[in-house]
């Protein structure tokens, strides 16, 4: 794995430490796991339905009152 | 090697499993009285999607990254969920990390369907049978030899609603998807290797929905003498039945779960939740919306530059503030419009027993766009929340979309008998979170340490899974010396 050193603010660093510790990591691992979650949200994902298959399945719903 | 069996009945209404109907439910009743039960306080909403994931994953709703069917993508369009937006690991996925095999049967939220350590065949948010509906794809084609295969996934396809069938049609297609549900698990649980199988029975909580009324004479628009009355406990009694010809094919090395998603409350009304941010000043809406007239709510009608407030949501109602506008005065605006929403009545005056959650207090991550600042429950979600605009009033009964007959209550039910699980009975009140750890343990899977849960107390003292500590086996044979 290529690593680059990345440098962050004292503050920052000492309360990145306790949210790590919290979860049971180390900062790296915390860290990795932040952006990582970041970078999967911020993807195009492919749609899960076609127009047509979702607007079904929509219509399913709102007869039972589980989308408004 | 241990096996866990998770059986679920979508809506299973613990008031009528433990007490009404029990003696009319043999197989249930034996479960219970050999191991453990509980009701079982749902995810918050306790939304069908969420609850089932939640209990699969040990997370919470803002863990798991979705809150009700819908979501808005990049370009604030709403668009419907699907397993692609689940962002935890789930049973399979960690079980699938120890060489564990899963059968995931009719999960809520699985479609599309992905690969994994097992098979998989999905749930009522499938399109159809030409989807991606299972894995491995194979097994499509032996769904597609059912000749009711139509309503394998729901009892409604195409654009047709639930309210557009009768309720005769309604209780005999439920029959027909549970027939051959129950068909696809008998034969996959005997053929195929697996160490975890899940499935979901949909039809109890459609079937409630529906006919709820029918069978409670305390229900507002109950239906004196109608000849549905016992379309309910019957086919209560008709998924019993079948669960005991699933539990004669399994041996004696499963642990059966037996677990429901939420319970079912009568639905007494709904309330205008937008009508009321309204009139109470909180939210304005943009040139040219005629509250008055008839037509479903869309965020595009709110004037974000001048409202604090808009709402969401069908059984529970969400409301989102807009602190954009409100900004330091956030948190004073929320403690007050929370006082005003719980003394808001019932339409005769009644005070309601209204419980409202803040993102903060329930949630992980609150900072997601889809997080509702507030979740209510309007008397225990007995009265349910209509966002819509045409209705006079504060109130409403029916409406054009959705069931007026039952809502989802907060508490669900939990069953635990089999290998190695003790003889408790009643065990009071347990988190939906527990579940999933409690699986991992009977497995014998380590439990991620991240996972905040604990596994219920279940197991046999003698049988007990949890690994001690050094210190504390040196003071067990102490303790057995003196």
């Amino acid at each position: 794995m290529n690593q680059i050193t990345l440098s962050l603010p004292a503050h920052l660093h000492q309360q990145l430490e306790e949210k790590a510790a919290k979860n049971r990591k180390n900062v790296e691992e915390f860290l990795l796991e932040i952006i990582q979650k970041e970078m999967e949200a911020s993807q195009d994902k492919p749609a899960a339905y076609t127009k047509d298959d979702e607007e079904k399945v929509k219509e399913r719903l709102k007869s039972l009152g589980y989308i408004d | 090697m241990t096996k866990v069996l998770l059986f679920g009945i979508d809506g299973g209404e613990p008031s009528l499993v433990f007490e009404r109907w029990r003696k009319d439910l043999p197989n249930l009743d034996k479960l219970m009285q050999k191991g453990c039960y509980a009701r079982m306080n749902s995810a918050i909403p306790p939304n069908t999607i969420v609850a089932w994931n939640s209990m699969i994953s040990g997370r919470d709703t803002s863990e798991i990254g979705v809150f009700s069917y819908t979501f808005k993508d990049k370009d604030g369009q709403s668009k419907l969920v699907s397993s692609k937006n689940i962002k935890c690991k789930l049973m399979w996925d960690i079980l699938a990390e120890h060489n564990k095999r899963s059968l995931a049967l009719y999960v809520p939220l699985s479609y599309p369907a992905k690969a994994m350590n097992g098979c998989m065949i999905t749930d009522f948010l499938t399109p159809g049978v030409e989807s991606e509906c299972t894995y491995p794809s194979s097994l499509r084609e032996e769904l597609k030899q059912f000749p009711d295969v139509e309503y394998f996934f729901d009892v409604v396809q195409g654009l047709a609603g639930h309210k557009s069938l009768d309720e005769g049609t309604i209780v005999k297609r439920s029959y027909a998807m549970t027939e051959m549900q129950i068909e696809m698990i008998k034969r996959l649980i005997t053929r195929e290797k697996w160490d975890f199988t899940m499935s979901v029975m949909i039809g109890s909580d459609r079937l409630q929905h529906m006919l709820w009324r029918h069978f409670d004479e305390t229900h507002r628009r109950h239906i004196k003498d109608s000849p549905f009355k016992e379309a309910i406990p019957k086919y209560y009694q008709y998924l019993d039945q079948k669960l005991g010809e699933v539990l004669s094919l399994l041996d004696d090395d499963t642990v059966v779960i037996i677990a429901s998603d939420h319970g079912m409350v009568k639905q007494e009304g709904k309330i205008n939740i937008n009508l009321w941010l309204l009139q109470k000043g909180y939210l304005v809406l943009k040139e040219g919306v005629d509250p008055s007239k008839k037509q479903k709510f869309s965020n595009s009608f709110v004037d974000m530059e001048k409202s604090f407030a808009y709402g969401g949501g069908a059984y529970n109602a969400r409301v989102f503030l807009n602190k954009k506008v409100l900004e330091k005065n956030y948190e004073s605006f929320k403690q007050k419009i929370i006082e005003e929403l719980k003394a808001i009545p019932d339409d005769q005056g009644r005070k309601l027993e209204t419980h409202i959650y803040t993102k903060e207090e329930v949630y992980k991550h609150s900072n997601d766009p889809d997080c509702p600042d507030l979740t209510i429950y309007f008397d225990n979600l007995r009265w349910a929340s209509n966002p819509d605009f045409g209705s006079a009033g504060m109130y409403s009964w029916e409406s054009a979309v959705g069931a007026d007959s039952a809502g989802h209550s907060t508490q669900g039910l939990f069953i635990i008998a089999g290998k190695g699980i003790s003889n408790k009975g009643n065990m009071g009140v347990i988190n939906i979170q527990e579940v999933a750890p409690t699986i991992m343990q009977a497995l014998d899977v380590p439990i991620p340490k991240d996972l905040k849960v604990k596994p219920l107390p279940v197991f046999e003292e003698n049988k007990s899974k949890t690994k001690k500590t050094v210190r504390q086996r040196i003071w067990h044979i102490f303790q057995n010396q003196h």
